[in-house]
């Protein structure tokens, strides 16, 4: 290994909304596997929860290394998900288009397949390996999959999203080795006209399948770093379920009780792609320095990595992670308006106006949040203007990115605008240090609204205008740093 | 301050039809309705107009073009010059302000201004696809008329201390003065409770702290003042007129308070100029204010200096703008009772204004009412328009 690449921030993304299985078994008259999934609400897809994951990945960056990540810095964005709102058409250049990351970066998606978290962190592990010194490369991981109706995979899957900043200084876990099993093996999948994931017979999948393959690639990385299984610290493994979760650890040869992490399958779900970062979050918000890490990916194979903590890795505490998502939850009561989330009962037919070119245009102002300043009187304008309408300077403006937190100046919940899930809360939004932002707010109980209410803004689809997806900021309630 | 019309332009005949859903009615039936009872109220031939303005602010959502023609078309108007007027609420005041403005340049002698709106042939949810459907995609998206005024309504709360019954005798008012008006869309009295009860539009206003959404055309004849004696002699002067536009991204403006409208107040103070109204209060007799919500009316009064800022719902709670009070507001009920057809609402209150100034209000007449006041909002609250009408005697 040229340089030693690691972990040096994460941002956790889950969607508020919770289904508890139970809802979901009685409006399908299935059993319950008990416990809740996480749910996208009918704005959120793979690309807006990862948006939200990397932008919690950079900000929680500054947290834990007390100095913001210069953005000249992040020099790869790589993309997993098998859930991407675009058939053709990357979605990491959308992230890559809200972050500003540059031009010349590597950006790409990791598509197909459920390990690409992964085959995502290998890739940028060797790409920064060949790369400067302080160059990072941001890893996002983003899934929204959606099963048929009545189905175990309905149950068993979340929606979820995480980032991990990889880089050469400022390191909480180190990437000391990583190991593949590459086979065309169908557990899951979805062909280009299926709108749902499909899965293979469950006893023949996890038998031929899961937990053989987890089990090669497990031991095949143990053996080659020469680490018994009994100094691992925690296996940080995808499951589909908790109960072949366990399955594995006995074949693998740990302790399930003691060395097996939480990958939130009972609390969140399946989340593809992100389930093993998601894991990997938690256990770093309160890992030892030293601690030794397996983390596993499955999916056409399986894929593994071995981390060790770093003498920095109590800097995590300092990070917003799973806890305070897992804190935030809003319950779905539910299952019908679980569908029409999934747009199952099919979407709104007006059509909102929307222009390729207009989306292109105001890229900055749309996607970045940028407003202008006036440096003749120092007003700062959103949306962005080139004739200041406080003092009448043209062209006298300077670029402001505005925070994305702030507090609520009114409001009302109104029930006219056509939106999903009536009614549609819209506010007024004093920024921190300056501008003022109004939109809709979302994953809010109307009730709870109150002038002066603290709000961050989020990444979300407004509609669908001219056969695009059309991205925007929605106001949401502010998740406290502890 | 520009100029002032100087006392040179008259209203000399004035049209309004029934407001409401009227389903068996075409757009044009309406302009024809309008422009025909103006006519005839002024004694006149249509053939006599030399130029029109009309306001319309959606004619295509009823299947018209976005021109002067299906004006032309309706009245078999030919050949002379139409003007497609469109200014969202404050749509009608600004035909007439337009067609003033030409006969004060003494351009034209007599000229038509009129405003129809024909909302009901698209749904009664078209309003509500619109913002939906048009606009900015994103910058905005979701906001509606109603919730804007929602959203200054929650601010006026958390300021001022007051609560939704304080807006719900502002319904009740224009309720009771619609009821006595047979044009009027919604011909019935409310309660204080049955505003409170009614489903929600956008919290803290409900179905019943809103306007309706009507059809209805209405129309004035405009002629230069030295004329006007020849038709009638009850004509009425036109004192004033402001038109102020701004912007509906006003929601952006962080120096944007949600509880005064400054359009508004611009264009009073140019037309209470033009008018030499000094204190609007006590010498204004009858005002026709944008009343779309409960809450509008009471940001208006503030914001037409009929109080300070802050102290609008004092006139509601003490009676002032009733028929009785110091000052009545809405007398013929208001878009909340009369209905609000966009383009025509402003031609309406100029109508109920010269009805007033005339006499001939009947049962909700104001007594000795010498100079009255229309008053148009859009946008929500990026522009208004303003008229200051009174007797000539």
């Amino acid at each position: 290994m040229t340089r030693s690449i690691g972990i040096s921030a994460f941002g956790v993304y889950l969607p508020a909304y919770r289904l508890a299985r139970e809802v979901i078994a009685q409006a399908t008259g299935k059993r319950s596997l008990g416990g809740e999934r996480a749910v996208a609400n009918y704005d959120e897809d793979a690309l807006t929860m990862g948006v939200e994951a990397a932008l919690e990945c950079v900000d929680n960056y500054a947290h834990a290394w007390k100095t913001p990540l210069d953005g000249a810095r992040l020099q790869a964005l790589l993309f997993a998900t098998t859930t991407s709102p675009y058939r053709e058409k990357q979605a990491a250049s959308v992230l890559g288009n809200v972050l500003e990351v540059e031009r010349s970066a590597l950006v790409t998606d990791v598509s197909g397949s459920l390990r690409g978290g992964l085959t995502a962190v290998r890739i940028a592990r060797t790409f920064l390996e060949e790369s400067s010194a302080d160059a990072v490369a941001l890893v996002v991981a983003a899934d929204r999959r959606s099963a048929e109706p009545g189905s175990d995979e309905e149950q068993a899957f979340g929606d979820g999203a995480g980032a991990l900043l990889l880089g050469s200084e400022n390191v909480l876990a180190t990437l000391e080795a990583d190991f593949a099993v590459n086979t065309d093996f169908p557990h899951f999948w979805r062909r280009e006209a299926d709108p749902y994931v499909q899965a293979g017979d469950t006893r023949f999948v996890e038998n031929y399948g899961y937990v053989p393959l987890m089990n090669e690639v497990i031991n095949g990385l143990l053996q080659k770093t020469g680490l018994p299984a009994s100094e691992v610290s925690k296996f940080i493994v995808y499951a589909p379920n908790p109960r072949v979760m366990r399955r594995l650890a006995r074949r693998v040869g740990f302790d399930s009780e003691t060395q097996l992490a939480d990958n939130y399958s009972r609390s969140i779900g399946d989340t593809g792609t992100s389930q093993v970062l998601l894991s990997l979050m938690g256990v770093l918000s309160t890992a030892q320095p030293g601690d030794k890490l397996v983390m596993a990916g499955y999916g056409d194979g399986a894929e593994a990595i071995l981390l060790t903590a770093t003498e920095h890795v109590r800097h995590a505490q300092r990070l917003r992670g799973m806890k305070a998502y897992l804190g935030r939850t809003r319950p779905l009561k539910s299952y019908t308006k679980y569908l029409h989330f999934r747009n199952v009962t099919g979407e709104s037919s007006y059509d909102a106006f929307s222009s390729l070119a207009l989306l292109w245009r105001e890229a900055k102002q749309n996607l970045r949040l940028y407003g202008t300043k006036c440096s003749s009187c120092g007003v700062i304008h959103f949306p962005r203007r080139r004739v200041c309408d406080k003092c009448g300077a043209k062209d006298k403006m300077e670029d402001i990115r505005l925070s994305r937190r702030g507090k609520v100046y009114t409001y009302t919940n109104d029930y006219v605008y056509l939106n999903p899930t009536p009614p549609g809360t819209l506010a007024a939004i004093d920024l921190e240090g300056g501008g003022r932002f109004f939109g809709q707010v979302a994953d809010v109980n109307p009730e709870d609204m109150r002038i002066d209410m603290e709000v961050e803004l989020g990444f979300r689809k407004l509609h669908d205008g001219q056969g695009l997806p059309n991205y925007f900021w929605k106001a949401k309630p502010a998740i406290g740093r502890e | 301050m520009a100029g002032s019309l100087r006392e040179s332009v008259a209203i000399t005949g004035v049209g309004c039809t029934k407001f409401g859903e009227n389903f068996s009615q075409s757009w044009a039936d309406l302009a024809v309705e309008a422009a025909f009872e103006a006519c005839a109220d002024a004694e006149m031939e249509l053939k006599e107009i030399e130029a029109a303005w009309v306001g319309s602010y959606r004619p295509w959502i009823a299947g018209e073009r976005n021109t002067g023609s299906p004006l032309a078309e309706a009245l078999g108007f030919y050949y002379k010059p139409i003007t497609l007027v469109s200014n969202i609420c404050a749509t009608g005041l600004d035909a007439l302000r337009n067609a003033c403005l030409a006969v004060a340049s003494g351009m034209y002698d007599i000229v038509l201004a009129i405003g129809v709106e024909k909302m009901r042939d698209a749904g009664s949810r078209s309003l509500a696809q619109a913002n939906r459907t048009d606009g900015h995609p994103l910058i905005g998206k979701g906001r509606t008329a109603p919730s804007f005024f929602a959203s200054c309504a929650h601010r006026y709360f958390h300021e001022y201390g007051i609560g939704r019954e304080t807006l719900a005798k502002v319904a009740v008012k224009n309720h009771h003065n619609g009821a006595m008006n047979p044009k009027a869309h919604l011909q019935r009295e409310i309660t204080v409770e049955d505003v409170l009860k009614s489903p929600w539009v956008a919290e803290p206003l409900s179905i019943l702290d809103s306007t309706a959404n009507s059809d209805g055309a209405a129309a004035a004849i405009v002629t230069r003042a030295d004329l006007a004696r020849r038709f009638r002699t009850d004509y009425v002067l036109i004192k004033g007129m402001g038109l102020s536009v701004a912007t509906e991204r006003n929601i952006f403006d962080p120096e944007f308070n949600f509880l005064s409208l400054k359009p508004t107040q611009v264009a009073a103070q140019s037309a209470y100029e033009q008018a030499g109204i000094t204190s609007p209060r006590q010498e204004i007799d009858i005002a026709e204010v944008h009343d779309c919500f409960t809450i509008t009316e009471i940001i208006d009064y503030e914001d037409l200096g009929f109080a300070d800022a802050g102290e609008g719902w004092k006139l509601i709670e003490e009676g002032v703008t009733t028929l009785e009070g110091g000052l009545p507001v809405n007398t013929d009920g208001g878009l909340k009772s009369f209905g609000h057809p966009l383009g025509a609402s402003g031609l309406r209150m100029v109508y109920e204004v010269v009805k007033q100034l005339q006499e001939k209000a009947g049962s909700r007449q104001v007594r000795n009412a010498r100079l009255g006041l229309a008053h148009t909002l859009g946008g929500p609250g990026a522009l208004a328009a303003v008229a200051v009408m009174a007797r000539p005697d």
